[in-house]
This record gives C-alpha cells, structure tokens and sequence, in this order.
C-alpha cells in the first residue's frame, strides 16, 4: 500500500514539475529511432538539431523505447495554465505519453486503450487524435477537469488508408494525410472519421512525419530520403480551391527509416520574436519565386558556413520582394557578386563571384525579362565549383537576350543539384538587378551607384529664407545611361531626409529639354519604398512587396518632361513632432525612398545629359505659402536650383520679386542681390543644420568656400567641418 | 567636429599655403594679402555672404577622361571609374564596387567620356576588363579636368 502511494506522489510530482512549453516553437519536431531522439527541424531550410537524445523512461520500464504518434497541443487553459505539452504513443512499451519541454516522457492513465501500437497521431483542441489502419481512428480528451479525461473513444473502425503520420490543418479543423502507397491525399472529418480524396500529390513513399504551418502549407517529410515536400492547403477551406494538391520539394532533412513529426500548426515557420532569423532569402520579385510561400530560395544561415562575398548574410523573415539595392536590408551583404565587364550580348563577360570557402555555385539570368529563371539557356551556372576567394567566371550573354534591366540569382553552398527555388542547409543565394547591355552603351552614375548627394532647399521664395537649408531635404542620386553618345534613360534614386518648412511642399524632377511624351511608359519603373527605424524596408500589408510599383508620375498637363515625386512630401512620412528630423529631440528615421526609370523610346539628343537634371520643390495645391501670394499658388510656384529655369507650369509674376533678383533674359534664377540661392546640391550624404541654425554655424567652413569663389574649403560639407550640437544627427 | 576659431584659423592658413600654389596664384594672393579677408569673423550669418555672381551652389566637378588602349591587342574591353578603394597587401585593388562612378564598353581601343565626380575628391581608380580573360588594366589618377590615360 505505501509503494503504491509513493508511486503515485512520484507519478504527480513529474507530472507537476514537469514544464510546458513556453511558446508554439516554430521548429518542427522529429521523433526518430529506438530509443528515441529527437531532433528539432527547420522546415524552411531542412536544417536538424538534436533537443534530446534521451527522453527518459517510464514509470517501471528500464529503457525508453520508440516515441511515436506525437502531437503537440497548443493550449492554454481559461485561468491561464500553460498547458503546451506533446502528446503521442510509446510504441515499445504500448502506453500514451506526455512529453515536456525537455522531452521527457510520462505515462498518460488512460482507460479503454485499445489494442496494438499506433504510429500516427496528432493533438487539436486539447484532444489527442490517433490511427491504425485496418483498425480504427480514436480521440482522447486531454481535458482534466472533463468527465471524460484520458478516456478513449473510438471515432470509426473503419480506417483504410496507408498512413504513416496525418497532420491538423490549423484553421479548418480537419486531418490531412498522404497515403503511402498511393500518393494520394486524404482529408478526415475527426468527428465522423469519413475520409475525402483529394487527388494524386504525385509523391510516393513513407511520410513519417507531417507537419502544418500557420498558413495552412502541409509539409512531409520522406523517411526514404529525407525530402521535405509542402502542399499548398493554404485556401483549402475557400470555396474556389480545388485540387491538385502537389507535393513540391521544398527543403532536405535527415532521412530515417522511423520517422514521426509534430509541430504547433499556430507557429508562422519563421518566427522573429523567437530571436533574428538565420534564414537567407533572395531579393528579385516574386514572378522569380522568390517568397517563402513560393517555395523562394533561402539559406540556413551557418556559422563559419559557406557564403558570398566578405559579409556573412544576415537573417530575414522572408524574401525582401523586388528591392533593387540590398541597401535598405540590414548589412549590405549582397556583395560577391561583381559584374565587371556589364554583360553585353554575343560576348563572354567576366563575373567575379568571391567566396568564403570552396563550394558549388548554381546562377540563372533571366535573358528574356519575361520575370522568371526557368526557361532554356538561362541557367548559366551548374554544380560549379568555387575556390576560396575571388573565381573569374565566363558568362556567355545570348545574343538573343533582351536589352535593358532584368534579374539574376546566385545560389552558393555546400549541396549540389539545388535549383532556383526550395531551401539549403547552408549557403547563400543573392539576386542582383542586372543590365543587359551592348558594346557602345555607358553608364555614369552621380555620385556613385551606392551612395547619394543631398539637395536642400528654403520654400520661402521669393522671400528670403534663414539658410537653416532643411525646409525640404532630399537624398539624390541619377543614373544616365548612354548609347551611341545619345541619351537613351535616366533614372533617379532619393530619400526623403528632412522636412523644416512651415509651408507644404511638393518634389519633383524634371529633365530639361526632353519632352513628356519621349518615355517608354510601358518599360518605366517607378516605385516606393517604405523604411523602419532601422532604414530597413518595410513590407506593404496587404502585396508583402517591400518596393511598391507606383502610378506614372510623368506629369500630363505639361509638354517638358516632369515627374512628380509627391505633391505634399508631409504624405511620405510621419512624426510627432512639429517637424520631420530637424529638431535634435525629434530623431525620427529616414521613411521613404523612391526609385524612378525613365527609359526613352527614342534616343534623345546629347545636349540633354546631365548631372542632375532639374530637381525642385513646388507649393502644395490648395495652401497658403506666403505673403507673396494671397490665393495658394500651387504648381505656380517653384524653387530650383540657382540658375536653372523654373518650369512652363510656373508663373513667371514670382520672378525677381521681394529678394528674388531673377533674370530670364541673362539666365539668372533663384537668387538674392548677394548671389545667394534658396536651393543647394551637397555631394554627400549631408548632415543638415537644425531648424534655425544659420548654414554658417554649422558649417564655418561655407565662408570661406563662398568667398573664395570655390578656390578654398571645397570639402565644407563634410563631417569633420561640422560643429557639433548645430547638425541634425 | 571643430570649433569656429580653429576653423577660421584653418582657413587663413589654407588661404597663405595656396597662395604659394600655381593655382589661381594671382587672385587666391590677392585675397590671402588682404587683410580683409579676416571679415570671415565680422560675418555671423549667411545672409551676410556675397557669393560670385555665377556660383551655381551644386558640388560637382566635370571631369573629360580620355583612355587610349591601343597597345594591349585590341579587342572589345569594359571601362570602370571608381571612387571608393584600398590598396592591398598583396599588391592588388579591393574596390568597392558600390562606388562605381562610370561603366562603359569599349568597342574601340579610344574612348572619351565626360562625366562628373563629387568635387571633394581627389584621386579615382580607373579599371578595364577584357572579354577574353586576360587580366585588367588598373590605374589610380589625380583628378583634373581633363585626364589622359593610356596603356
């Protein structure tokens, strides 16, 4: 009598002690062997650890035996309980089992156990679902406060399919498994136990583990070779889905000729509050298959594991769809990639791929620029072998390839045979924004093809301003692309930096001397990206895409060539404070940049080209902007740069007026008695004045470079000519 | 970061070394023996500048870059101007390649381009590429208005 007693104090001290999970982990969990390991996998990238090589023994049993039929339940009582455990079956000792956060397993007092094992199983609801085939398919209510706790009821005995594991689908409520045999796919109504054919998935062989995401993709992974498929149950539940239901291979795992898997289906497959990601995504837009729900290519981040370039790559949650520049994206880690004679058609073009150690490079460009790797000829790369450093590899562009922008992925790591989508253990995969060019064409970028000027510009026009410069600040940079000495594109990269006005408004480019209606609208490209704290782009809500395509900002009303940016820059960005990033208490973060391509359908003339071209601000439609002007002027009233025009939407009545001493006939504009202008160009990534710090403050150095006629301090501008406190930080 | 009286006296001795220049000896003499130049200090705002009447207050210089290539074989080549490099140990150039100022084929041995560079710089590395593997050519130049370049 007392033995029994200290057996069951035993018993509810492991069960008490015993500690649920913390979280609904987002690693997959594969019971494997005799006695059991298990491992903890990562479905995105097929990458295994071991969490627990020794699961413990039962209550009177001298080894562990084979954990089978798990299940994890994500429950949280009404009192708040954390009641996470996993649930299954010991297949050696035929007893159901709990097991906790550290994997120990404990004995579960049911009661009309049926006979034999079972080896599939899963949890949904706080009930325990398991199977047999040619026996029958049960549930078990995990519910200690029920009637029926740990009590056993048969669902049907009828139970025919071929199954080695089935799987909850977290929204519908419904069990999913892949027959063996067949391949095909089976839905289970859990109260009835009725089973729906869903369709051949294509895959055969012994799923011994079948998991859920929170999106409702259905992974399996094969014993026989450890391949981890995904199906795309994702709208099972809507009523426009229908079958087929295929099996993709998504990633590669361990193989294992006892598998059984569980997961808690609420968890997102990556999770960032569980800590950074160590997954590598691609960038190129999602035609490219370049998401995680694309089955996008990603790369189990490894230490001192293969990659690209001299960074290691950071973490993603997912694909940063369609960023041009990985500037926007953590470290700029897109770096092994150089691309050193272009890549001109008909010819052998020299690509430099640097490599941290020796591994196999795979590489598609898309020639056709039709958004996708899969056509022939555009893998270029296959099972190449890299050596430590810098390789000089030959790239054969087609002659055949499309002229202009187009993409290009690089995948690098210790596997071979990956293709441009699906997950690696390790590695890297890069996409670059490629140019498909020919001999005669040049591209000259200002400042550089990395980096920004900044324009600065006062909206008080034609009233003097106070030359704190921060009234509109952007970052700038303009690429012109030459063919045959002829202007054939332009286009313009800026960030929002600063706004100090106390009027609203607008930014716009234009491009001098070219007309409106010269641009390939149909091969444009403008768009916005948004950015965090951290200057990484944010993701819009609904499209997942981080760079979102814009409408045509070529504005129809005029016949020069006119884009607007944004008509109220205030739309861009948002703040607390009174201003946007020119108060030292008020360090807001850079939010917005925009990328625009101007492609022209015919070659313009030469004289076109230019550094700049003509950035200016404008006032906002519909609101005062000062004495000058009682009735908002809107469009009519533009700043430029000194000695540039104003536009043909501007009134001219605003010229050489107040402190404006403008001068069509001499090609004077913008400027005061003393020469002074209402709009600057600074050749780097500037740190402005504070709101009513006078320019010369800031910078002592502007004097002397004024006074000097640009002889002395041609380098004012730069950090170390500052004066600290007077420059926003 | 410096103070303003560091930074004027900075100026003024930038101001007597550049008088010994060849540059614009005449007029940077003119204003370095001028004692009024010390009016730097007088002037406490921007407001109070008179800048020369076509100061255009953009930051960039032209540059006229010729490069004659004519000696190493011919055959088609790609041209590169960067900004941003270090010389290497191993008597090699790491560049960045994000500093990229120009990029162009040459389907001649003879090519000229005119383009613009930031006006604090003061070198660039100009690299061409070959086609047909052989190794590139790499040279750092001054800037100048008008740089010549042959191999």
């Amino acid at each position: 009598m007392m033995r029994i007693h200290l057996l069951l104090l035993l018993s509810v001290s492991q069960l008490m002690f015993a500690a649920p999970f913390d979280t609904c982990p987002t690693k997959a969990f594969l019971f494997q062997g005799n006695p059991t390991i298990v491992y903890g996998i990562n479905l995105v990238t097929g990458t295994d650890i071991v969490l627990q090589d020794n699961v413990g023994n039962l209550s009177g049993e001298t080894t562990a035996g084979n954990v089978n039929g798990v299940g994890f339940d994500d429950y949280i009582a009404e009192d708040g309980t954390n009641l996470r455990y996993l649930f299954g079956f010991n297949t050696t000792k035929l007893k159901f089992v709990r097991l906790d956060s550290n994997f120990q397993q404990t004995e579960l007092s049911v009661t009309n156990q049926p006979s034999g094992t079972f080896y599939v199983g899963d949890v949904y609801q706080h009930h325990y679902y398991f199977y047999r085939r040619n026996k029958g398919f049960y549930k078990m209510n995990l519910d200690q406060s029920a009637d029926n706790y740990l009590a056993i009821e048969t669902i049907s005995t009828i139970a025919e399919q071929r199954l080695t594991d089935f799987a909850f689908h977290p929204r519908n409520g419904k069990l999913y498994g892949v027959d063996n045999s067949s391949g095909i796919l089976y839905e289970f109504d859990k109260e009835t136990g009725a089973t729906q054919d869903l369709g051949s998935t294509g895959e055969t062989g012994t799923f011994g583990a079948g998991y859920f995401d929170v999106n409702g993709f259905f992974y399996l992974s094969r014993n026989q070779d450890g391949k981890i498929f995904r199906i795309n149950l994702s709208a099972i539940d809507l009523a426009d889905d229908a079958p087929p239901y295929l099996a993709v291979e998504f990633a590669t795992g361990p193989l294992s000729g006892q598998n059984d898997g569980a997961r808690c289906a609420n968890a997102p497959l990556i999770d960032e509050s569980e800590g950074p990601s160590t997954i590598d995504f691609g960038d190129a837009p999602d035609s490219y298959s370049t998401s995680l729900a694309k089955n996008g290519p990603r790369h189990e981040i490894i230490t001192d594991g293969p990659y690209l370039g001299s960074l290691a790559p950071d973490g993603e949650a997912d694909a940063m769809l369609g960023l041009v520049s990985d500037d926007y994206v953590n470290i700029d880690d897109e770096n092994g990639i150089r691309f050193v004679t272009g890549l001109a058609r008909g010819l052998n073009n020299v690509v430099i791929v640097n490599a941290s150690m020796s591994g196999y490079l795979q590489a598609w460009f898309d020639w056709n620029h039709d958004g996708d790797f899969a056509d022939v000829g555009e893998q270029v790369f296959s099972n190449t072998l890299l050596n430590e450093g810098n390789n000089n590899l030959m790239v054969h562009v087609p002659i055949t390839a499309d002229f202009g922008s187009s993409w290009a992925r690089f995948r690098f790591g210790s596997q071979t045979d990956i293709g441009f989508t699906g997950g690696a253990t390790d590695g890297e995969v890069e996409d670059h924004f490629i140019e498909i060019t020919d001999l005669g064409v040049s591209y000259q970028y200002y400042p550089t093809n990395g980096s920004y000027v900044t324009l600065a510009y006062e909206d008080a026009w034609p009233i003097a301003g106070d030359y704190d410069m921060n009234d509109v600040v952007f970052h700038y940079r303009t690429l012109t692309v030459i063919k045959d000495d002829k202007l054939q594109r332009v286009d313009i990269y800026g960030q929002l930096v600063a706004i100090g006005a106390e009027y609203q408004n607008g930014f716009a480019i234009r491009l001098p001397g070219i007309q409106a209606n010269a641009v390939d609208t149909s091969k444009m490209r403008y768009r916005h990206t948004k950015m965090d704290t951290t200057g990484n782009a944010i993701a819009d809500p609904v499209t997942y895409v981080w760079a979102v395509e814009q409408d045509n900002p070529i504005e129809s009303s005029s016949d020069e060539l006119i884009a607007i940016i944004a008509p109220d820059v205030w739309d861009l960005v948002t703040t607390n404070c009174k201003f946007y990033r020119t108060d030292s208490d008020c360090t807001d973060h850079i939010q917005f940049s925009f990328e625009l391509s101007l492609p022209f359908t015919e070659l313009q003339d030469p004289a076109n080209i230019s550094t700049l071209y003509d950035p200016f601000i404008f006032a906002t439609a519909g609101l005062y902007h000062g004495e000058l002007s009682p009735t908002p002027p809107g469009r009519e009233l533009e700043i430029h740069l000194a000695d540039v025009s104003p536009t043909e939407r501007a009134n001219s009545d605003f010229l050489n007026k107040q402190a404006d001493t403008s001068d069509s006939l001499t090609g004077r504009y913008y400027k005061n008695e003393n020469n002074l202008p209402w709009a600057m160009e600074v050749a780097t990534e500037w740190k402005h004045p504070l709101s009513g710090v006078d320019l010369l403050k800031a910078y002592p150095d502007f004097e002397g470079y004024v006074t000097s006629n640009q002889a002395l301090n041609n380098d004012w501008y730069q950090p170390e000519n500052n004066v600290d406190g007077q420059i926003f930080p | 970061m410096k103070s303003i009286i560091n930074n004027i006296t900075l100026t003024l001795m930038a101001l007597s070394l550049i008088a010994c220049d060849s540059v614009d000896k005449q007029t940077i003499s003119a204003a370095a023996d001028d004692e009024e130049i010390i009016t730097d200090s007088k002037i406490t705002s921007t407001s109070q500048l008179v800048a020369p009447k076509d100061m255009k207050f953009i930051s960039h210089k032209s540059i006229k870059l010729a490069v004659d290539i004519t000696n190493q074989g011919g055959g088609p080549a790609y041209l590169s101007v960067y900004s941003n490099y270090q010389h290497a140990d191993n008597n090699s150039w790491e560049i960045n390649h994000d500093s990229r100022i120009l990029a162009s084929s040459m389907a001649s041995s003879q090519v000229n381009h005119d383009f613009a560079t930031p006006q604090h710089l003061k070198k660039l590395l100009v690299q061409i590429w070959f086609y047909d593997g052989r190794s590139p050519l790499t040279k750092e130049v001054e800037i100048s208005h008008e740089i010549n370049l042959s191999w």
